[in-house]
């Protein structure tokens, strides 16, 4: 599973990556603010999700929250 | 001070990436045509303005993030510069409650003492990787490794890809180690493996395609792990 912010999400594309989850995270907060220890507890959640969901390869899952600050 | 040229606005904007204003998060900046540059920097102003009377930061950090997705997403009809085969679709053998997860993170945290030396440096400045950027991306990538259990204070993190500064107050932000201990602590997956990997994405992506991942695949395998969490920074 990948987590990648959605300014690479062709990355995840191009590299055929079974399952990532995409962000919509400034570059170096991948998986959330610092100390935003719920966002970054469900983006975590969701990606390891992709372990049991995903049916196919390239499942790309665009996590539809925009950053927040804590 | 006087008869110092003044930079254009393609000077201005260039500087910021690994240039003499360098930013991790605005080298963005070069990526843009002038006229896109000065159409982020009104509306940055203007936003930044609003916050000081409402307080609203996210707009802030939103309009940075949307104009890094217009820079970074690739231009229409480009091609990719690098390719990649696709593998098989691997279905996990058990729930994820029942797996065994690892993580790997490329955003370039190690533990104090333990320096994976780059270009053969030890103690190298995050300002000194900026600075010799174009040799990291053409050297080797290391693998290195965290004991889970590593305090916070113990990491320490370098890379000159990406600004580091969030990386520093959160290892969180790109190496999510206190999540995923929580997350076995609340019974969504088995295991978290004793310790975690991390390396400096900004490499030669020819050699950790071709050389590195595989090798480094066949380490995650003798570790018995049921999925591996791969962080991008």
């Amino acid at each position: 599973m990948v987590i990648f912010i959605r300014s690479f999400r062709h990355h995840a594309v191009n590299m055929k990556v079974p399952r990532a989850i995409t962000t919509q995270h400034p570059l170096g907060r991948t998986v959330g603010a610092p100390f935003d220890a719920g966002r970054q507890r469900d983006v975590v959640s969701a990606a390891l999700g992709l372990l049991d969901s995903a049916r196919a390869n390239c499942t790309i899952l665009d996590w539809p929250e925009p950053y927040r600050i804590v | 001070m006087e008869n110092q040229p003044v930079d254009s606005l393609a000077q201005f904007k260039n500087s910021f990436s690994y240039g003499d204003r360098h930013s991790g998060v605005y080298k963005f900046l070069k990526g843009l045509s002038p006229e896109d540059a000065a159409a982020f920097l009104e509306a940055f102003l203007k936003t930044a303005g609003r916050a000081l009377d409402d307080g609203d930061q996210e707009r802030v950090a939103r309009l940075i993030e949307e104009w890094q997705v217009r820079n970074y997403s690739p231009k229409a009809g480009a091609k990719p510069q690098w390719f990649y085969s696709e593998g098989p679709f691997a279905k996990p053998a058990k729930p994820l409650a029942a797996s065994k997860i690892g993580l790997l993170s490329a955003g370039g945290h190690f533990v104090e003492g333990q320096d994976p030396r780059p270009l053969g440096v030890d103690g190298m400045t995050q300002e000194e990787a900026e600075r010799r950027v174009n040799e990291f991306l053409r050297s080797e990538p290391t693998l290195t490794e965290i004991p889970v259990d590593t305090p916070p204070d113990r990491l320490r993190v370098r890379h000159p890809g990406y600004d580091t500064y969030a990386a520093q107050l959160d290892r969180n932000v790109v190496c999510p180690l206190d999540r995923l201990q929580e997350l076995q602590s609340a019974g969504a997956v088995r295991e978290i493996a004793s310790k975690a990997w991390t390396f400096v994405g900004a490499t030669s992506q020819l050699a950790l395609r071709d050389k590195f991942a595989p090798q480094w695949a066949e380490t995650f395998k003798q570790e018995r792990l049921d999925g591996l969490l791969l962080v991008g920074a």
